[in-house]
């Protein structure tokens, strides 16, 4: 007997479509659902939501740790040049993961924990995961931009004062490597006179040798504050009120957001 | 001024080509040498118009000297600048290398092909670039591994890959997992990351 493979679209349905009978049914859980303290209670959750309209406004030392690494990580990617290293919120955010994932490590081996505590852990660690991730492009962000301008930062103590330790002393390896680099692959062939490797020619309109961050590079900003007045290039001003939202260049927000009253985005 | 034949030029374009091709060409030393040659040459020749009106004050140099000076030693900076432009390109290309292997230095180094395309100074910076960001890299390493991918956040903890390229037992949290060609398994990202990356085993 032939077996009729092709359904026919219009016998009507059985009963109701599977959309409904899923909405519709009743609780079959074989354990019974936990009151009291559970693991995505016990363990602080490294964020603790804001609603999205607060966070917009809110200054960012005030905002949970999270997000303040998030938006220094945002402002890092956006800005040509280094920014104030934040090892504090670093390492109270390192602190909280290690704490987390010992936590998580006890729960597992405990044969107490119930299937469902075992998912929620499974969503606590892809939280961790997901920190690590912008620890992890937060700092080698910063180390790009470090290496690119290593010997402008070498020559500015200003600037060494933004960077850690560790970056610090990668700064100087790493502007000593490529000196070192030029000097015998390039310099020793090269006449006595023509060596250095600092030219500045900037008067005729050559760049010089010692790369700048682009300081007039645009950058989309996010006032948090009222401003004032802020001086453009031809003499204008422009009126910078809290929550607007502008291009600017760099060099012309640079002040302000060392001040927090903006955020690049 | 700048036509196409120009030593200088010629090192510039090789490295526009190498970018828009995203490959790294060998190290052309013959270009190199010969733009070398060329600054001493330059270099011999101002010293010689500088010696022939040393003896006058400096605005009383007749014009024609003025200008050959003045020539002879923009292009002697040009041709330093795009020497050392050709060689910190390629510097870049070599450390984007480094990180896109998750800095996994004899990957680079033991791949005949790239090899065969460095200089050895080139072979030395590797080297000593891996060096130091070793020691960049041990303050944090214990808490957070910096060579790991950051170009999209991991949705996901676990990863199914298939094994590509026999790399033998390696040490997981979910225990010694013994990766043979052509099987599939279920692993935390953190683990086998960087083995993705040296393309001993595909993402599924």
């Amino acid at each position: 007997m032939a077996f009729d493979w092709v359904q026919d679209d219009d016998v009507p349905m059985a009963g109701p479509s599977f959309m409904q009978r899923v909405q519709n049914a009743m609780r079959d859980d074989d354990v019974p659902v936990a009151r009291g303290p559970t693991i995505a209670t016990t363990t602080a959750p490294v964020a603790q939501p804001v609603s999205r309209l607060q966070r917009d406004i809110l200054p960012i030392e005030e905002r949970p740790i999270i997000q303040q690494l998030m938006q220094h990580w945002l402002n890092e990617r956006a800005a040509p040049d280094v920014l104030p290293c934040r090892l504090d919120l670093l390492n109270d955010i390192l602190e909280k993961l290690s704490e987390q994932a010992s936590l998580v490590t006890r729960l597992r081996a405990d044969p107490d924990t119930s299937e469902e505590e075992h998912f929620q852990m499974m969503l606590v660690q892809t939280e961790m995961e997901r920190v690590r991730f912008i620890v992890r492009s937060y700092l080698r962000t910063r180390l790009y931009k470090l290496e690119n301008l290593a010997q402008y930062v070498m020559s500015q103590p200003g600037v060494q004062a933004n960077l850690s330790a560790t970056e610090l002393q990668h700064a100087r390896n790493y502007s000593k490597l490529v000196a070192n680099q030029f000097n015998s692959a390039v310099m020793v062939n090269l006449p006595e006179a023509v060596r250095a490797l600092d030219d500045d020619s900037s008067d005729m309109g050559i760049p010089p040798m010692v790369t700048q961050p682009v300081w007039r590079q645009p950058v989309f900003i996010h006032a948090l504050r009222d401003c004032g007045d802020l001086d453009l290039n031809a003499g204008e001003k422009l009126r910078i009120e809290k929550g607007s939202i502008h291009l600017l260049p760099y060099e012309r927000v640079q002040p302000h957001l060392s001040r927090g009253e903006i955020e690049l985005i | 001024m700048s036509s196409s034949t120009e030593l200088s030029v010629q090192l510039i374009t090789e490295c526009k080509r190498s970018s828009n091709s995203g490959t790294l060409y060998k190290y052309n030393d013959n270009l190199v040498r010969q733009l070398s040659r060329e600054i001493r040459v330059l270099d011999r020749d101002l010293t010689a118009l500088l010696s022939s009106v040393s003896h006058l004050p400096a605005n009383e140099i007749p014009h024609p000297e003025l200008c050959a000076l003045t020539m002879i030693q923009t292009t002697i900076e040009r041709d330093k600048r795009c020497l050392l432009a050709y060689h910190q390109f390629r510097m870049s290309m070599l450390k984007d290398m480094y990180w896109a292997v998750g800095g996994a230095l004899p990957h680079v180094l033991n791949d005949p092909d790239v090899r065969g395309k460095l200089s050895p100074h080139e072979v030395d910076f590797m080297r000593e670039y891996a060096r130091i960001t070793m020691e960049y890299r041990s303050d944090l390493s214990d808490v957070v591994d910096i060579t790991m991918g950051i170009i999209t956040p991991p949705k996901d903890i676990h990863a199914l890959v298939i094994v590509v390229r026999d790399c033998g037992v390696v040490t997981t949290e979910l225990g010694a997992i013994d990766f043979q060609k052509g099987q599939r398994y279920l692993v935390r990202r953190a683990d086998i990351e960087h083995l993705i990356l040296q393309g001993y085993l595909e993402e599924v």
